[in-house]
């Protein structure tokens, strides 16, 4: 299966990557996009903003679900009827694993959900 | 308050989209819902104009939104469809309030979900959907660090496994249930479809550093509060790996409960349509992964002649439509070549949950003979999620028929539920 996949690419990648080392310039949207992934990374480590998960502070950068903050946090997003840590699932919408108290609002599902500062979650 | 339009489109992924441009184009006045915070769906999920160039699908994503754009669509994001108070109403819900909205035509792209089947384990914090993680990877979360199985089922693991990598993760191994018999099946049906061949190539590229094998499943997850190693065979021999995350999802199911709501009829797991996508209630369609899951190139074709349809454009959607059934084939060769094995029937021991939301384990329902004697039993699938995650396990596990379709489509408010009966409006 391996080369059955990796076969037809494999010189399309090592051309191009050797043409980028080479110096050959980017094109305006590929600065613009490595330029977007950087300050995206930097965003969720330095930059950004924070919101309040069971009282620990997380920095999150911009476009962030909540889902995605509670799961940096280490905390689990709901205990189940019997007492179970559960963590989301689907990511999605559809499994309600990720169900949290955000910024006071019973049952949200954290997944569906972007961070803006300032914003408080409870896990349930 | 209610509204109308001539066509209300339900799910802004590639398929809703391509209807709503279509029908908006010829001159119809048009809604798009969907009930995320930003249109595109799970394919094209976090896609952003300045960004998405650099993608696998960033190519039509640009392409079908810059169109939509110039169109005077209305795109309704964050909206959640709850039910059907009248024919020709819908009942939305967002931020906790409710309205009613009118249409003529309408159709409906709500998509897929993962099929999720049950190991000891699998409901321990770190285990997730395949896609599940490649969704939450693409809302921001940070896999820096983490060493990531993936596992299940489906042509999507290699594309998780590529954005694990992506997003600055390890992945100690991409593990497919399906044989390499029907993989090399599937595979002859790739050669009509170069495009994803030349993507599951690169995602394959990416990730060449881990093993990829086939006829391997997860037996087991076992941790303290969050994953910690998983055990898998292949038949032969079990072996454990340490891990932070299990990814493990197999293959994609058509999410129908608001088709089913609405009446239309499902045969053989999907919505029955027409050469038209004209389901079985007039003036609904259904488009996209409702009607087989084959993916971006089917919904679009699919959303497009919808859209064509419900503008009243016959002549073209029956133009568009001879293209559809070398993707209705690709959709049938997935179903076959990822089906799940019998094998996964037996990894449940009588303590594994089956039903997530009410903790039902599977020694409590597996003498019982339907999902309804289940339900009034045990409360399995009474939970929140409505029986979307243990309808599909125990439709494979036990051979139980999922009707669904009662109303609300989503937990809601009562407030929402009670309101009166919408009235037309004239414009």
């Amino acid at each position: 299966m391996q080369t059955f996949f990796s076969a037809p690419l494999l010189i399309y990648k090592i051309v191009r990557n050797n043409c980028i080392h080479a110096g050959m310039k980017m094109t305006p949207e590929e600065k613009l996009a490595e330029n977007l992934r950087r300050e995206r990374r930097a965003g969720s480590m330095s930059e950004g903003f924070s919101i309040t998960v069971n009282g620990k502070s997380v920095r999150v950068g911009e476009g962030v679900s909540v889902a995605a903050a509670v799961m940096m946090a280490n905390e689990p997003s709901r205990t189940s009827v019997h007492g179970e840590p559960r963590a989301p699932l689907c990511g999605m919408g559809i499994c309600m694993e990720c169900r949290a108290t955000v910024s006071g609002v019973l049952h949200s599902r954290s997944c569906k959900m972007t961070c803006k500062p300032g914003m408080t979650v409870v896990t349930e | 308050m209610s509204k109308g339009f001539d066509v209300v489109v339900v799910g802004a992924g590639p398929g809703g989209i391509a209807a709503a441009t279509i029908a908006a184009e010829a001159g119809c006045r048009v809604c798009l819902l969907d009930d995320n915070a930003t249109p595109g769906g799970q394919l094209w999920r976090g896609f952003r104009r300045e960004t998405a160039g650099k993608s696998a699908h960033g190519g039509s994503y640009l392409k079908w939104t810059q169109r939509l754009r110039k169109t005077n669509c209305e795109v309704w994001s964050g909206w959640q469809v709850v039910g059907q108070p009248a024919p020709g109403f819908l009942r939305l819900e967002h931020d906790g309030e409710g309205c009613d909205l009118g249409y003529e035509r309408l159709i409906l792209a709500t998509g897929a979900r993962e099929r999720f089947l049950p190991f000891p384990g699998w409901t321990l914090p770190g285990v997730t959907g395949a896609g599940g993680l490649q969704a939450l990877i693409k809302a921001g979360l940070d896999a820096h660090g983490k060493r990531v199985v993936v596992a299940g089922s489906g042509p999507l693991l290699l594309a998780v496994a590529a954005g694990v990598k992506k997003a600055g993760g390890s992945v100690a191994g991409i593990y497919e249930q399906a044989p390499l018999g029907s993989l090399a099946g599937f595979g002859v049906t790739l050669a009509g479809h170069p495009g994803k061949l030349v993507e599951g190539a690169l995602y394959r590229w990416q990730t060449l550093r881990s093993p990829y094998r086939t006829g391997c499943w997860v037996v087991r997850a076992e941790g303290h509060d969050h994953v910690e190693r998983v055990t898998l065979t292949d038949v032969h021999k079990q072996w454990t790996l340490d891990c932070d995350w299990l990814a493990c999802g197999f293959h994609l199911v058509p999410n129908l409960e608001l088709p089913r709501l609405l009446g239309c009829r499902v045969a053989g797991g999907y919505a029955e349509v027409s050469a038209l996508r004209q389901s079985s209630v007039p003036g609904v369609f259904c488009v996209g992964e409702l009607t087989g899951v084959g993916g971006l190139e089917k919904a679009l074709l699919e959303g497009q002649i919808a859209g064509s349809a419900a503008a009243g454009r016959a002549a073209e959607a029956r133009a568009l439509a001879q293209g559809l059934p070398r993707y209705e084939r690709f959709a049938q060769g997935l179903d076959r070549a990822f089906a799940p094995r019998q094998e996964l029937r037996t990894l449940a021991e009588p303590q594994t949950l089956v039903c997530r939301c009410e903790d039902v384990a599977y020694g409590a329902v597996k003498d019982c003979s339907s999902r309804r004697e289940a339900k009034l039993h045990t409360r399995c699938g009474m939970g929140a999620c409505q029986g979307r995650v243990c309808g599909t396990v125990t439709e494979f596990l036990f051979d139980w028929e999922s009707r669904g379709g009662r109303p609300p489509v989503f937990p809601t408010t009562v407030a929402t539920l009670a309101a009166g009966a919408p009235e037309r409006v004239s414009e």
